[in-house]
């Protein structure tokens, strides 16, 4: 028998407003309300509603034996407050008993990378936000975009998580297979490996015409899973959310797969498990060793969609440098424009490497260019600067 | 392939874009193996212009003061001093053509190809006595150069009656593909796109300054927007008063640009250059911290590729067909002067900016080759010799 380990990331940002050099120093709001609101109401109705119906009713159908495990950040729980009826959606769900929330920075951010108390700090608000909404406290960590390597592994454990999520990269694996639960290099921390090929078979690949394995069945999928009988304990289908609706449309028959799926791995003896009750029933076969970070984007599996190129590299030093300036300030605004700037996104959209990666990094992209978001990104940074410099006084 | 081509006057002697990229497209399809008979109008004859013209390509020269960006002004003013020709620039236009009938009858040919306006009767006129396929390139119109606003009727007739008569119709860009369609009814159908491209620089020398420069070069008239390129400056010098702004390039709106900029009080800071040479058209984008193309209405834009060979990054109107074929620009709307002098200082202030621009920008560009243009180009002969 395998064991399947479905997770969804939910996430979604707070965009910025456009922001001239001649804004600084005016008051403008950062956060583009209405953009933000107009994406949010496009995704609630194409994902969001129609995917949580649909896992809420396998669970019952199943009488519980699908199971499936959320992250969702902070950020997007706190826009989620204007749409109540997708929170309840969640709580739904999470109330079978058969999800599982799993934590994370409450701003989606690399902060891991630049200070290690901010870190902690945003791990933090990310439980206190789970615990107030859904009165859970997680077990299991992931961090942002999957970016891990050993020196997070012990962080997270002081903290006292058990188990972390990360990228079943080839680099890091060589002629391993992720299909079993890990150890992180010096520490007790378990590591689950994401089954990249299989993941990505539905998050990119299901629409993919030009993929001779198109269309996906959910019969099929089910059968490459059933094919790991002998070779593995556990298959690890970790992806975005929004996989369901957004970046696979309605029309791809997405949802008719997620429908089917489930079932037709019940149907072969296969069963589904949550990430906490993995680390329960399996034992770590091996350590291994994330000497750099490993992420979950791109064919680089590294942080370079982030901080590839100057531009990226200059805005996330700018931001991180203020740190302990603006935490002095005490000032609560200041310090959530701050974090909110802190968001992985912002850095996402300053990419050029795109141009020659396909269109992923162009999803969701409100600008028209990655060097108009850098100049907007700049902009803020600057005000921030700004508003610092006036506190300061 | 026997190719007669109506063309334009060669660098070092061209006024604009035209010049260049005829002697490009001729150059490389002279390599492709095409026999080309090329009538120019000639002005200055140049001893190193025989020296890079291949062997398969014969040259008419017609003694003609005339240059693709006259209008009846700039050519009276000319006038003066080439007594000989024609008494205005029609009348000049017909004698060119009546001068290419004569060479036209005694030369034999199997597609006839012509660049913008002032050759289309002659063109025309190939095709009805041959009897043998005509391609127009388009580089601009009567429209772009008046920017829309009381056009030359003689030129535009000359071109709608050019463009009824071509078997097919090169543009620059899709853009300029979208406004002859809709500025003169052509059918889409007939027209084929193919881009301009640039050959790399190889030397390529940091000059040391102390001052930013942000840099505009071209012909200083109405359609290339110099007005806007002012406005900007004045704004930009209001929170950064140490930037130079260079205008370099001639043109008819060249005085009132002065008056302009003594006008905002900014006379000081925006310097006129006139009409520079080649060499130091190369000098001056490499000096540049940036190029910006505030075109009104740019079919192409070959200068926003020159600058990125340059290295210097570019900040061009959205009305411009060179965006096509890059990634890595900053853009504005033409009438945008607030968020022109938003990028301007953006680039003036955030280092990585202007390096990620021109670093990319410049590989980007270094990828496009005018023999992959010429390909498409023989192509569209093809599709009309064979049928």
């Amino acid at each position: 028998m395998v064991s399947v380990c479905f997770y969804l990331h939910v996430h979604q940002p707070y965009r910025l407003n456009r922001f001239s050099v001649f804004d600084i120093g005016s008051n403008k709001d950062y956060f583009d309300r209405e953009k933000n609101k107009m994406y949010l109401d496009r995704i609630v109705n194409k994902s969001y509603l129609p995917t949580n119906r649909i896992l809420l009713d396998l669970i019952n159908r199943t009488n519980g034996k699908f199971k499936v495990s959320f992250s969702i950040t902070g950020v997007l729980l706190e826009q989620l407050a204007e749409y109540p009826e997708v929170l309840q959606s969640f709580k739904d769900i999470i109330n079978t008993g058969c999800a599982e929330l799993i934590g994370e920075t409450y701003y989606h951010s690399l902060v891991c990378i630049y200070s290690e108390k901010e870190f902690k700090r945003q791990i933090k608000m990310q439980e206190k936000k789970l615990e107030e909404i859904f009165g859970t406290k997680p077990k299991i960590f992931r961090n942002t975009e999957f970016v891990f390597q050993n020196e997070i592994a012990k962080l997270v454990e002081d903290m006292g998580y058990k188990g972390i999520l990360a990228e079943g990269a080839d680099k890091i694996l060589g002629w391993r297979s992720p299909c079993f639960l890990y150890k992180a290099k010096n520490s007790n921390m378990n590591l689950l490996l994401k089954h990249y090929k299989l993941s990505d078979d539905i998050a990119f690949r299901f629409s993919l015409r030009e993929w001779s394995e198109w269309p996906l069945t959910a019969d099929k999928f089910a059968s490459w899973i059933n094919n790991h009988n002998g070779s593995g304990q556990v298959v690890n289908l970790f992806m975005d959310y929004e996989t369901f609706g957004e970046h696979q449309w309605k029309e791809t028959g997405v949802f008719e797969f997620l429908k089917h799926f489930p079932k037709e791995v019940l149907k072969r003896g296969d069963a589904f498990l949550l990430p906490r009750e993995s680390i329960e029933k399996f034992k770590p076969v091996a350590e291994l060793d994330f000497p750099f970070p490993v992420s979950w984007a791109d064919t680089e599996r590294d942080l370079s969609a982030w901080l590839g190129n100057k531009m990226q590299q200059t805005a996330i030093k700018e931001i991180y440098s203020l740190e302990n300036d603006i935490l002095a300030t005490k000032d609560m605004k200041l310090i959530e424009s701050w974090r909110k700037l802190q968001i992985a996104d912002h850095f996402y959209y300053m990419c050029t490497k795109w141009f020659a990666d396909g269109d992923v990094h162009k999803y969701f992209n409100p600008y028209e260019s990655p060097y108009e978001a850098f100049i907007t990104f700049m902009n803020i940074v600057n005000d921030v600067k700004i508003k610092l410099e006036t506190l300061k006084r | 392939m026997k190719i007669l081509m109506l063309g334009w006057e060669f660098p070092p002697h061209n006024v604009g874009g035209l010049g260049r990229v005829c002697y490009e497209l001729t150059k490389s399809l002279a390599k492709h193996d095409m026999n080309i008979t090329l009538i120019l109008p000639v002005n200055i004859k140049s001893p190193e212009f025989m020296k890079i013209i291949p062997t398969n390509i014969e040259i008419k020269e017609i003694q003609s003061p005339l240059n693709p960006y006259m209008n009846q002004m700039t050519y009276q003013k000319l006038f003066k001093y080439f007594k000989l020709y024609g008494s205005n620039l029609y009348n000049e236009v017909e004698r060119y053509t009546n001068r290419c009938k004569n060479i036209i009858k005694d030369i034999n040919f199997d597609l006839i190809h012509a660049h913008d306006w002032m050759t289309f009767k002659a063109a025309v006129h190939a095709k009805q006595f041959s009897g043998k396929p005509l391609v127009l390139h388009v580089h601009t119109t009567e429209f772009e150069r008046s920017c829309g606003l009381g056009q030359n009727k003689y030129a535009y007739e000359i071109e709608k009656h050019g463009f009824e008569h071509a078997d097919l119709i090169i543009t620059v860009s899709n853009f300029e593909r979208e406004n002859i369609a809709k500025n003169y009814g052509v059918d889409r159908n007939k027209i084929r796109v193919v881009h301009n491209a640039t050959n790399p620089v190889k030397n390529k020398d940091k000059i040391k300054k102390n001052n930013k420069i942000v840099l505009y070069l071209g012909r200083i008239t109405l359609q290339k927007g110099p007005d806007y390129f002012i406005r900007a400056a004045k704004k930009v010098l209001s929170v950064h008063p140490d930037v130079t702004f260079v205008m370099a390039g001639d043109g008819e709106l060249l005085p009132d640009m002065i008056n302009l900029a003594c006008e905002l009080g900014i006379g000081d800071k925006v310097l006129f250059t006139g009409f520079l040479s080649e060499n130091d058209v190369y000098k001056i984008y490499q000096i540049a911290d940036l190029y910006v193309m505030p075109s009104v209405s740019e079919p192409f834009g070959l200068t926003a590729l020159e600058s990125l060979v340059n290295e210097t990054p570019i900040l061009i109107s959205k009305t411009s067909g060179v965006s096509e074929v890059l990634n890595h620009y900053l853009k504005v709307d033409f009438w945008d002067i607030d968020e022109m002098a938003n990028k301007i200082i953006s680039v003036l202030k955030y280092k990585p900016l202007g390096e990620c621009l021109a670093e990319n920008g410049c590989k980007e560009v270094n990828n496009l080759s005018w023999d992959a243009q010429t390909k498409k180009v023989i192509d569209i002969y093809k599709e009309l010799y064979q049928s």
